[in-house]
This record gives structure tokens, C-alpha cells and sequence, in this order.
């Protein structure tokens, strides 16, 4: 019997400003100069532009597994942060389907996840999505 | 570049900790914890940060991680404090593990409780000699069920040793 073929998950685009950046840390409580001055990023050694906080970037990923699997929610986020993401930057969220149990769109779900920017991998990631009924 | 009032950048005075004596002192060190209650302010202001749909009644999962740094006990500054760190030397998060039990809401009440779970030392390219601060928070509801379990490990910068 041929398996039925994974979902296909559809990238998301987004771009990052230096208000975002410092928003975010004020939400956060963040005091870390890095995400609001740029002068304490060039000291640091860390690049031009304010530095958005991780956080920050983990949220895009459930922006768009939410976008893609609305019906789903996500039961897990495992993710390791490689490279930092600043103002200006564009990033893509990618995904694949690593497996699938069940029946769509109510099965579930295990994905590989990659937020890239102008930069390069910012973060490299793992999801595992389920029915809310099973979930509550 | 601004800085805490009193903290000056550990990098400028050379000497990082000793990391078996700090990871000594440090594993099972539990935070003073709090409470966080998401606003519908918060939950329209984050969901608008990553362009999603704005429906309080299905919260943003992203304020899982809001909530758990918010209610810590201790701002950030001062967690970097307990591991002989500076916030103003730029330290960044390196990984998360984030375990959602159940669908967080908006106006509701959450405790947080956690503690320093590692401390270890590595050098990175990039990044040089750091060391990773590894600390677990649980979220939990007014009526103490489990609602999320949020892992995340902090690079900190370090000077390199002074020979």
C-alpha cells in the first residue's frame, strides 16, 4: 500500500525593524542594549543593527506553523537559535513534514523547521503539532 | 552604549568565573517565580510583532515564552547576575524546548516557578568563549495544573583568560 503523501507546508515571509526589535525587548523585560542600540551592538562586535531578541524569532515559527495548520496546535517547540537576526533583515520560515499520523487535517504531526535570513540559518527547529481535543 | 547604572561590561575586566565552581553553585538554584497575566494589550501588540491573526480566545503560543520570562522573579539583568554575567555584554538565547499542555488564556492568571538546571563552558567561532545557562520554568494555572514547561539555554559571553 503507497503511503498518502505528506503535507506540503508553504514558507513565510517576514521582515524585521529596529521598532520590533526594541518592542519586543520592552515586552520581554529585556534590558540587553543589544536589541535597542546599535552602538552597544557594534562595541560588542555583533554587526550595524540592532539584534532581535530570540524570542522573537521563535514566535515567527508559530506564526507560521498556526498559518499552515490551523485546525492543529502545537504541542512542542525544540529549537536551537545558530545565528542572530537584525533589523532589516528578511527572513523566510521553512517547513517539512517529517511524519504524520492520522488523518489530515486532523492528524498528527512532526515537522523540521528552518527560519533563514539575509544572514543565513538563524534558527534550526523541531514541532510537533496535534488535534486540539487530544491536547485539552 | 548605554549600560546599567553601576554595571560596566564584564569583558573589560578579563577573568571569566570558574565554571565548576559557579556550576557548582548554581545547579538546583530555584527562581523566586512570580505570576503573569496576559493582557488583550499584549496579545494584540505580540500577535501584530509576528503577523498573525489577533483572536484572544486562541492565544498566541509565543506567549508561552512572554509569560515565563515575565514572571521568572528576576529580570533578566539580574538573572545574569546570579551566573557572574552582564546583560550589557550581549547575551543571546541558544536553544528552547517548549512544552504547551494545554491552550493558554488571555485575562488569566499564570504562575511560574523554575530553577538553574546547567552551567557549562564551550567556545564558539562566532561567538568566542561563552558559557550556556541552562534553566527551566513551568507555567502553571490559578488552579495549579500544569499548563507549560519552557527550557532554554542563555549564551554568556566570556572574556578569554588572561595568560
Amino acid at each position: 500500500m503507497i503511503a498518502p503523501p505528506l503535507p506540503i507546508v508553504t514558507s513565510k515571509h517576514f521582515r524585521v525593524t529596529r521598532t520590533q526589535c526594541a518592542t519586543w525587548a520592552r515586552i520581554l523585560h529585556d534590558t540587553n542594549p543589544i536589541h535597542f542600540d546599535v552602538a552597544a551592538v557594534e562595541e560588542l562586535g555583533l554587526g550595524t543593527e540592532t539584534i532581535n531578541p530570540g524570542p522573537a524569532n521563535l514566535a515567527f515559527l508559530y506564526t507560521m506553523l498556526n498559518e499552515n495548520f490551523p485546525a492543529l496546535r502545537v504541542i512542542r517547540l525544540k529549537a536551537r537559535l545558530t545565528g542572530t537576526v537584525h533589523s532589516g533583515d528578511e527572513l523566510t520560515v521553512n517547513g517539512t513534514v517529517r511524519k504524520e499520523e492520522g488523518q489530515h487535517p486532523h492528524a498528527m504531526i512532526h515537522l523540521d523547521l528552518r527560519l533563514v535570513s539575509t544572514r543565513g540559518v538563524s534558527v534550526v527547529a523541531e514541532a510537533w503539532l496535534m488535534p486540539p481535543e487530544e491536547y485539552q | 552604549m548605554s549600560s546599567i547604572p553601576g554595571m560596566e561590561p564584564l569583558t573589560a575586566r578579563g577573568q571569566p568565573p570558574n565554571i565548576t565552581a559557579l556550576s557548582e553553585r548554581l545547579c538546583g538554584t530555584r527562581f523566586p517565580g512570580g505570576t503573569y497575566t496576559i493582557t488583550t494589550d499584549i496579545h494584540s501588540t505580540v500577535t501584530a510583532l509576528v503577523e498573525a491573526t489577533d483572536h484572544p480566545q486562541t492565544v498566541h503560543p509565543a506567549l508561552c515564552i512572554v509569560t515565563a520570562l515575565n514572571a521568572i522573579g528576576l529580570p533578566l539583568d539580574q538573572v545574569c547576575l546570579l551566573a557572574e554575567a552582564n546583560i550589557n555584554d550581549g547575551p543571546l538565547l541558544g536553544e528552547c524546548d517548549i512544552r504547551l499542555h494545554r491552550p493558554l488564556q488571555v485575562d488569566e492568571p499564570y504562575s511560574v516557578s523554575g530553577q538553574i538546571t546547567g552551567v557549562t563552558r564551550k567556545r564558539s567561532q562566532r561567538l568566542g568563549l561563552m558559557d550556556l545557562l541552562a534553566f527551566t520554568l513551568n507555567i502553571a494555572s490559578s488552579e495549579g495544573k500544569a499548563v507549560a514547561d519552557v527550557g532554554l539555554v542563555w549564551i554568556l559571553p566570556r572574556p578569554e583568560p588572561l595568560q
